[in-house]
């Protein structure tokens, strides 16, 4: 497996000729990652020319993650060019289907159907959906569903900065709101492991959901939910949505299997408030925060929950598909590369490449940091890693 | 390291190190600054860019700090709201919990009391009020111990000292009855349970609950009073008053005392009974108990102990002759008229038995011997008085040996009847026989007025009874087909005992049938005692008789109560004088006077009339003068054996009267009796 990476920027172009990057080949995937205003359309163009034949996913987000370090640059580009694995992109777009659940479902059935044209069996599945429209929730359960438990699933919900307007992925036929890419690889020789970790902490009294309806949350102790977002966050309620973020929901209903949930949206009519995953009526939450420290303590303990004990040189190239989220990098600022560097120290000599996201997909349990009983499990405000090598 | 990297690659400067110290952040800053800690910057932008970073540090850091002291602030707030809330909710819990505690408390018909520290009552619920009759205020502060007085019961004395106990040392404890002194005139029988409200600590008080046991104690007392007295008079009863006897002779052994008994029997008290009504007969039992309780002392108990049988306990006596004065007083207080209400006047004695103990007898002993002494004092007449003596009891042990005797000739059959000729005493006829029952005792012939009460007594009357009738016929039968004349007659005794059996009618006739004899031959003779004891049942079986053709006689007319009702009342055929009027009527006005009445009204109710026990020629001519139908006596026939007997009813058809007593006498092989000699017979 060999990995590349080149930057695109508006006044500059690319940071490298594209020739100098993989070949274009059904063995190659090519990840884009965009965390600009606009959409990086010429560039995406140019890059799909490239790589036609390539697998092909990009995806917006709430900051680019290229090794060490996030930038906020317009497009960042990886290529990975697998020796022994296949990787074929799957979409499907989020309207066809009556709800997220489905659209796992088909993605997963496609996915296995695929199998049989492949040189090798499914291995993994590696998620870039729409961060808005979707219900992450739903459709892991629709993944969880369809999938044998022998076939892992990770990544994450693509971001729109701390914005919260659009979200988009590009499945090599050009950007998209509204849709699911998977990048199937088909392998006999891929290695994989996952880590995953908050570093959040619930406060304050515990609360009922005493309104709610799948991931939209209207009341808590028969209190608007906005309301009490806006009197937590004071003079930054200017910030919502983005600054909600600085407060995740726990749903404590199991004390040692807690979930967050973050938000994606609000809306002020309704004095509603929108999550990245369900939040069931009658269950128990509690509002969490956290500090600049747990957060990093949280991505060291994600980093060392990923390392397998059977890595080592033979793996050849690792690539750590690093899929943080975007309420991570409102609270850590400036000090967001301090969680990606505590990672990086973890490994060693690997590729990291990931983004911010507004939800992450992982087949860790937090409960358990083993993994989850059910298969994957959607994230909110997590450092989540997926380490990925072919065996030599 | 696999990544080709282009313009994001950090821009450090050739040869610049970080120095040790500096904040990871500020070496990032400067890094991304394209400047160095250890140079100082001249590229104004660089510089700028610097200062943006740092500046925009800070603002998080503040952003980062508003938030946490906002989230702080707003905690607490939340969760002083909440604990104010939660506070007020369990405060009008509590308020909620309290009142229906205290509804209960109130409602509760258990007087229920609060003890405090200080094992005094803190608080009382209404039924305490009620129980106690004081107020809430008048018993708060009182102290449990003040409620449980000392006690003359060991049981009582003992649940006292285990509640007491129980509360000082804070366990819980139920006390199932003891007394409680909560003020009024009457200490309260109650059941008390305790519970300490925190085991083992005194200190913390607990709660007392009562139960009023008061009505359930009246109740067993009553229960007890009921098996101990006897109710119409409320003197103590037979099982009690030998109770108290024997707790009183074991006093008598310490002391020289004696203790004397009285038994007192009213005379004639049933024909009182069942003449006046029982309401009568019972207003006369009190009245009497009364009066003798009005001559006894304090040291004398007076118990009923039978239908009219009173049993006077005299204890602590120095000289028996007390006893004799005692029953003196009691038949002088006996002896005056009973006024009973609603006109009612009644004239009664009474006869008394006593006994005296040293402290030697037992109870049952002293109280045999009172009977024993009483027994012989009836046999005196009434109104009287009798003190025990030894020979009583040797003539109560013949009596006992009698019985034994008696039952053994009743079961193997050894009574046979003698049979005493009945004349008209107008043709001088032989009109037939009565069968009397005869026992030749291992002892000699038994005297019939000391066999047939003990027979009757002792069950054996019906058997003997029936066994003389069942001969008696078997004679009639034999008689009358050796050739005597088919009129004559064969009177049959029947007891009182006998004639409430309702098959003995049908028996008889039974007897009859199978020897084909016309019942109209036998004549039943019944005595006062079974028509007054049994009215309604003798009047049914007599009217069988009857029925069936026999014929019935009334017999020792005279010697009770001798009412002319029966003689109404009766299907009576005959009736036979007593032989007390016989033996009076020579020198007797007045008795003859009586006997002619009676045998004139008789006479114009179409009865015959029997005299018995004629002994003499004067006697026999004086009845024939008052025109009585029948004789019956030595003089005129003794009873004779069977073969006897037979020989007469076979020649007796061709003698008259006037020979009688030369047929009866020597030449006919019979030796007159003496009128006072002890007959081996008994008309029954």
């Amino acid at each position: 497996m060999r990995l590349s990476s080149v930057v695109w920027h508006a006044d500059s172009g690319w940071s490298a000729d594209l020739s100098s990057l993989g070949a274009d080949s059904p063995g190659t995937w090519v990840l884009g990652m965009s965390a600009g205003n606009e959409i990086p359309t010429a560039a995406l163009g140019e890059l799909r020319s490239r790589f036609a034949t390539s697998a092909f996913t990009a995806c917006s987000t709430s900051g680019c993650i290229l090794d060490a370090e996030i930038s906020d640059e317009p497009l960042v580009v990886t290529v990975v060019e697998f020796e022994r694995t296949t990787p074929v992109v799957l979409t499907e777009a989020i309207a066809d289907h009556p709800d997220s659940a489905s659209v796992g479902r088909r993605i997963a059935a496609s996915a296995l159907t695929m199998q049989d044209e492949m040189p090798a069996p499914l291995a993994a599945l590696l998620i870039f959906s729409d961060g808005l429209t979707i219900n992450g929730t739903g459709l892991v359960e629709g993944l969880n569903a369809g999938l044998p438990a022998d076939v892992p699933f990770s990544g994450g919900l693509a971001g729109d900065g701390s914005r919260f307007a659009r979200t988009w992925v590009d499945d090599g036929s050009g950007p998209r709101e509204g849709v699911v890419s998977a990048v199937a690889l088909y392998s006999n020789s891929l290695k994989l492991s996952h880590g995953s970790q908050g570093g959040w902490e619930a406060f304050g009294p515990t609360r009922t959901v005493t309104r709610s309806r799948d991931n939209v949350l209207f009341e808590l102790d028969n209190r608007p939910a906005l309301e009490l977002y806006q009197e937590y966050l004071g003079d930054r309620v200017a910030e919502l949505p983005a600054s909600a973020l600085l407060y995740p929901l726990a749903l404590v209903d199991d004390p040692q299997n807690m979930l967050t949930r973050t938000i994606l949206g609000i809306d002020k009519t309704s004095q509603s408030m929108t999550f990245a995953g369900d939040v069931p009526e009658g269950a128990k939450a509690r509002l969490m925060r956290t500090s600049m420290e747990l957060l990093i303590d949280g991505a060291h303990t994600a980093a060392q929950s990923a390392q397998t004990s059977d890595q080592d040189e033979s793996l050849g190239d690792t690539l750590v598909l690093t899929v943080s989220c975007v309420g991570r990098r409102l609270v850590l600022g400036q000090r967001t590369d301090d969680e990606l560097e505590v990672v990086a120290g973890e490994f060693g000599d690997v590729t990291m490449v990931g983004y911010y996201s507004y939800g992450e997909i992982s087949p860790v349990s937090h409960g358990t940091s083993g993994p989850a009983p059910g298969g994957s499990a959607l994230h909110n405000q997590t450092m989540t890693l997926t380490l990925i090598a072919e065996e030599a | 390291m696999g990544s080709n990297l282009g313009p994001v690659e950090p821009p450090e400067s050739a040869g610049s190190t970080d120095p040790p110290g500096l904040h990871r952040l500020l070496v990032r800053q400067l890094r991304r600054a394209t400047l160095s800690a250890d140079r100082v910057p001249t590229d104004p932008d660089a510089w700028s860019h610097l200062l943006s970073s740092i500046s925009e540090a800070y603002a998080d850091a503040d952003a980062s700090r508003y938030l946490t002291e906002r989230a702080f602030r707003v905690v607490d707030k939340e969760m002083s709201a909440l604990y104010e809330e939660l506070r007020s909710r369990s405060a009008d819990q509590l308020a909620q919990e309290r009142d229906r505690l205290q509804a209960v408390f109130d409602a509760v018909g258990t007087a229920i009391c609060v003890v405090g520290p200080d094992q005094e009552i803190s608080a009382v619920n209404p039924a305490t009020e009620s129980l106690s009759g004081q107020s809430e205020e008048s018993l708060i502060g009182i102290p449990v111990r003040g409620w449980c007085r000392g006690t003359d019961s060991y049981a009582a004395e003992k649940s006292r000292q285990l509640l007491l106990s129980s509360i000082e040392r804070a366990v819980p404890c139920r006390v199932e009855e003891m007394q409680l002194n909560l003020g009024q005139d009457e200490p309260l029988h109650a059941s008390v349970t305790y519970r300490p409200l925190e085991q083992g600590e005194p200190r913390a008080g607990g709660v007392l609950a009562i139960s009023d046991r008061t009505e359930h104690r009246k109740a067993q007392e009553e229960v007890v009073w009921g098996a101990t007295h006897d109710v119409l008079t409320g003197l103590v009863n037979r099982p009690m008053i030998m109770e108290l006897m024997t707790a009183n002779n074991q006093l008598v052994r310490l002391s020289p005392s004696l203790t004397a008994v009285l038994t007192i029997d009213l005379d004639q008290f049933k024909l009182l009974n069942d003449s006046r009504g029982q309401a009568i007969g019972d207003r006369l039992l009190v009245a009497v108990a009364n009066r003798i309780l009005e001559v006894s002392k304090d040291s004398h108990t007076l118990s009923r102990i039978g239908s009219d049988e009173f049993l006077l306990l005299l204890g602590s006596l120095t000289d028996p002759d007390e006893a004799a004065r005692v029953a003196q007083a009691v038949l002088r207080a006996l002896a005056r008229p009973f006024d009973l209400g609603a006109g009612e006047r009644v004239l009664t004695t009474a006869s008394i038995g006593i006994a005296v103990d040293d402290g030697t007898l037992t109870a049952s002993e002293l109280v045999r011997n009172a009977d024993l002494a009483l027994s012989h004092c009836r046999t005196g007449g009434p109104g009287r008085y009798l003190m025990f003596d030894d020979s009583m009891l040797n003539s109560a042990a013949e009596h006992a040996r009698q019985l034994q005797h008696l039952r053994s000739a009743a079961s193997n059959r050894e009574l046979t009847p003698r049979f005493q000729p009945l004349f008209d005493l107008r043709t001088n006829a032989l009109l037939g026989f009565e069968a009397l029952a005869h026992w030749m005792s291992p002892d000699g012939p038994a005297a019939p007025d000391e066999f047939i009460p003990i027979a009757e007594r002792n069950g054996l009357i019906a058997g003997i009874d029936r066994s003389i009738i069942s001969q008696a016929i078997a004679f009639l039968d034999q008689a009358t087909q050796n050739g005597a004349g088919p009129d004559l007659a064969m009177a049959i005794n029947v007891s009182s005992v006998t004639l409430m059996q309702e098959r003995i009618g049908p028996e008889i006739k039974r007897m009859l049938s199978r020897r084909g004899l016309d019942p109209n031959r036998i004549i039943v003779e019944i005595t006062e005692t079974a028509l007054i004891e049994h009215p309604e049942e003798a009047i049914a079986v007599l009217q069988q008789l009857s029925d069936f053709g026999m014929r019935l006689a009334l017999d020792d007319f005279g010697r009770g109560y001798s009412s002319m009702t029966w003689v109404r009342s009766f299907p009576l055929d005959v009736i036979k004088l007593d032989q007390s009027f016989v033996q009076q009527v020579t020198d007797d006005g007045r008795e003859r006077a009586i006997v002619q009445a009676m045998t004139d009204l008789s006479h114009a109710l179409g009865i015959r009339v029997v005299a018995e026990g004629i002994e003499t020629p004067n006697q026999l001519a004086r009845i024939r003068e008052i025109d009585v139908d029948i004789g019956q006596g030595f003089y005129l026939g003794r009873p004779l054996v069977w073969d006897q007997a037979m020989e007469l009813a076979l020649t007796w058809a061709d003698t008259d009267l006037k020979s009688a007593n030369v047929l009866l006498g020597p030449a006919a092989g019979f030796s007159r009796p003496e009128p006072d000699s002890a007959s081996a017979t008994y008309s029954i």
